[in-house]
């Protein structure tokens, strides 16, 4: 009768992405194309290191009686990462492995790298509880992944400091009907 | 602990979400030209709100009918936190404006409350994906 939703993490090549749940976990950004624990990102000499872009889906594994829709994403508005560390989000109707130089920076998640992007990324913290990230798609009375993907990057430029960030929450948010 | 519905008619007859035999009915199939009342309840059948549907127009064509709408919103967060409310209320057309006037409960809390319309900006109180028959 009710839905049962989890929020899958993207691994892998196109020809077999990888799906993890990761809704009761932390959710790590790093410079490897891994489900968790991928590696730390480099603080660099000047310019910018970037993490893996990270995407994220929901999937229902058990249906609704009609109807999943009305995706929403967005953080606490607050940039508590530290000095140095900043994110972006956009959303994606198609599916793109994360790329980069394992180790050291992923590629700058832009729609020249990531071809199924539905726009230009923007601001991760520019979208809170007041301000939400509309994440297209839904599902009907059936199991399956459903919405668009949302994809997130971290940056990390040479004044930041050493050793993880503090921990940050992202939300998604649906209805059920 | 998840909060049931019970469409209750003007016959008295009623549409219950989940039936005795645990067999359940979809909020697609509620009569809403016939709907006295939307009952919100916990499984063990204690009321948590009632949401009345009778006409209160009093016969003026600028007032429309009420329009039943529910929901069950879900708020997942990625360090494992989940909140799950559920929206109800009803929207009309007063005058070619349509308002709403909307009830959030809190599942976890049993908390409610008691919205007017849909606010975009606020927690938990944007407006759903509105159905065709709503």
């Amino acid at each position: 009768m009710a839905a049962t939703v989890e929020i899958r993490k993207l691994t892998g090549e196109n020809s077999s992405i990888t799906s993890t749940d990761v809704s009761s976990g932390s959710l790590q950004y790093g410079t490897s194309d891994e489900a968790t624990s991928p590696s730390p990102i480099p603080v660099p000499s000047s310019g910018s290191n970037y993490s893996y872009w990270v995407t994220l889906q929901l999937n229902a594994t058990a249906a609704p009686d009609n109807a999943l829709d009305n995706i929403k994403f967005y953080t606490d508005g607050t940039n508590s990462l530290g000095t140095g560390v900043d994110g972006i989000v956009a959303t994606a109707s198609g599916y793109a492995s994360a790329v980069g130089t394992a180790g050291t920076s992923g590629s700058l998640l832009s729609t020249s790298n990531h071809d199924g992007l539905t726009g230009s990324p923007s601001p991760l913290f520019d979208y809170s509880s007041g301000c939400k990230l509309s994440v297209s798609g839904s599902i009907g009375a059936t199991t399956g992944s459903f919405g668009d993907r949302v994809v997130s990057q971290f940056n990390v430029i040479n004044t930041a400091g050493a050793g993880n960030s503090p921990e940050e929450t992202l939300t998604l948010e649906w209805d059920e009907s | 602990m998840t909060i049931l519905w019970t469409a209750k008619y003007l016959d008295g007859s009623i549409l219950p979400q989940q039936e005795p035999n645990g067999s359940t009915n979809s909020y697609h199939d509620i009569d809403r030209d016939n709907l006295e009342a939307f009952i919100l309840h916990w499984p063990d059948g204690r009321p948590v709100a009632v949401i009345d549907f009778v006409d209160d127009s009093s016969g003026d064509p600028d007032i429309g009918p009420k329009r039943l709408i529910w929901r069950k919103r879900h708020n997942q967060g990625s360090n494992g936190t989940h909140v799950s409310i559920t929206l109800a209320g009803w929207q009309r057309t007063i005058n070619g404006r349509n308002v709403q006037s909307i009830l959030y409960i809190n599942e976890q809390t049993g908390a409610v409350v008691l919205g007017g319309q849909w606010q975009e900006d606020r927690p938990l109180m944007h407006a759903p994906a509105i159905k065709e028959f709503e």
